[in-house]
């Protein structure tokens, strides 16, 4: 964290290269962020860029109120909530098909058996984190695969850490009953070793 | 803590965010209790199906188009932005103002001054076209045979001549069609022009 402070402070002294440092620094958590947030690498890509433009535009009034990928991450969930809206009014998704998604991850070097199965737990995977709702989406994977704690995730998204916390308890037991038949399998695996 | 208490804080649990105090106390629940377990293991199990999941990592080759990219995006930006002035407040308020104005100011001298070479053009026509000639053969009869008339008998003349032009108007039956549509203030203004050139 000291070392954006420090990148942010030459930048805003003219050192143009630190922004690029910190493009360096964030550019695949935030690509993550937005591909896992609008399924579609295309628009990821974009989103990603503007989230960075956008940072580079306000950085030299950048308060340090909050950490830098705190703020960062918080430009980019709102544009990737506000694109999320746009295609749902204008009803013209166009999501990758789940199979280029499944290409977009690196596939684990597994026997062919492994292989199938963890393709099909990626395609189920994939599908119910689609279906939750934009904000309780948002929210998971920024716990989920961000390790991201509350009470920045309320900042990232605006709202009290009770709303948080709502969201994340909805979002889990949403995607607990999409991914049901596999929650069970695990679970008989669990209690045949135990057996 | 009962069943009812677990559900509350359960979401807290599962995050890891309870005070050891609370995280104690649910954990004394589950003990006790085979539904809040189950619940529990249900929600634990779908959360470690997550866990295997690998981050997409752009390559090189991606990370260095990205911020070449993103240079460019930043570039294209500065180039659209405009140009700032001085008096950056005035100028774009000045210069629609002003040039409203003048529309303004032009569309009413227009207006005008059509409006009179309109009723001039239209007195001409009538008086030129031997259809329409019956007011100057008029005046004319009437000159004659009034012709040792005084000055103090022109209104008269003006008069009579006014209300022959009006009627005429009126009767609109050869008259050309850029008279028709005259309201009675223009078919007024009109008869005075006549009368002027008279």
């Amino acid at each position: 964290m000291d070392e954006d402070l420090n990148l942010i402070r030459r930048f805003k002294n003219g050192d143009e290269t630190c922004f690029d440092e910190l493009v360096k620094k964030y550019q695949n958590k935030i690509y993550n962020l937005a591909y896992r947030m609008v399924h579609n690498s295309e628009d990821a890509w974009d989103l990603a860029q503007e989230t960075f433009v956008q940072a580079y535009n306000g950085l030299s009034k950048f308060k340090q109120k909050s950490t830098f990928y705190t703020w960062l991450y918080r430009i980019c969930v709102n544009r990737c909530l506000n694109f999320n809206q746009r295609k749902t009014r204008s009803r013209t998704i166009n999501n990758e098909t789940i199979s280029e998604v499944i290409l977009m991850n690196t596939p684990a070097r597994n026997t062919p058996e492994t292989d199938f199965r963890q393709g099909e737990l990626k395609i189920a995977i994939t599908s119910a984190v689609k279906q939750l709702p934009d904000k309780q989406r948002a929210v998971f994977l920024l716990r989920q695969y961000e390790g991201l704690r509350i009470g920045e995730i309320a900042k990232i998204m605006g709202c009290s850490k009770g709303t948080v916390k709502a969201h994340y308890f909805h979002a889990v037991q949403k995607l607990r009953e999409l991914l049901k038949p596999w929650v069970e399998n695990e679970l008989s695996k669990a209690k045949n070793s135990i057996g | 803590m009962n069943c009812q208490k677990l559900k509350t804080v359960l979401a807290e649990y599962l995050l890891d965010e309870l005070s050891d105090k609370l995280k104690r106390s649910v954990e004394n629940h589950l003990l006790t209790c085979s539904a809040c377990q189950k619940e529990l293991a249900e929600l634990k199990k779908t959360l470690a199906l997550f866990e295997p999941l690998p981050e997409n990592k752009l390559t090189p080759e991606q990370q260095t188009r990205f911020l070449t990219e993103i240079h460019q995006k930043i570039r294209r930006q500065v180039q659209l932005r405009p140009k700032r002035y001085p008096a950056r407040w005035l100028l774009p308020r000045l210069v629609p103002t002003l040039a409203i104005a003048t529309i303004l100011i032009w569309l009413v001298t227009l207006r005008i001054r059509s409006k009179e070479d309109n009723y001039t053009k239209i007195a001409t026509e009538i008086f030129a076209m031997p259809t329409l000639s019956l007011s100057g053969e008029f005046v004319v009869d009437y000159l004659k045979a009034n012709s040792t008339m005084d000055k103090g008998d022109f209104s008269q003349i003006s008069s009579v001549l006014t209300k022959e032009i009006e009627d005429y108007l009126d009767s609109r039956l050869e008259l050309p069609d850029l008279v028709e549509g005259l309201t009675q203030e223009e078919k007024a203004e009109l008869v005075r022009v006549i009368n002027t050139m008279l």
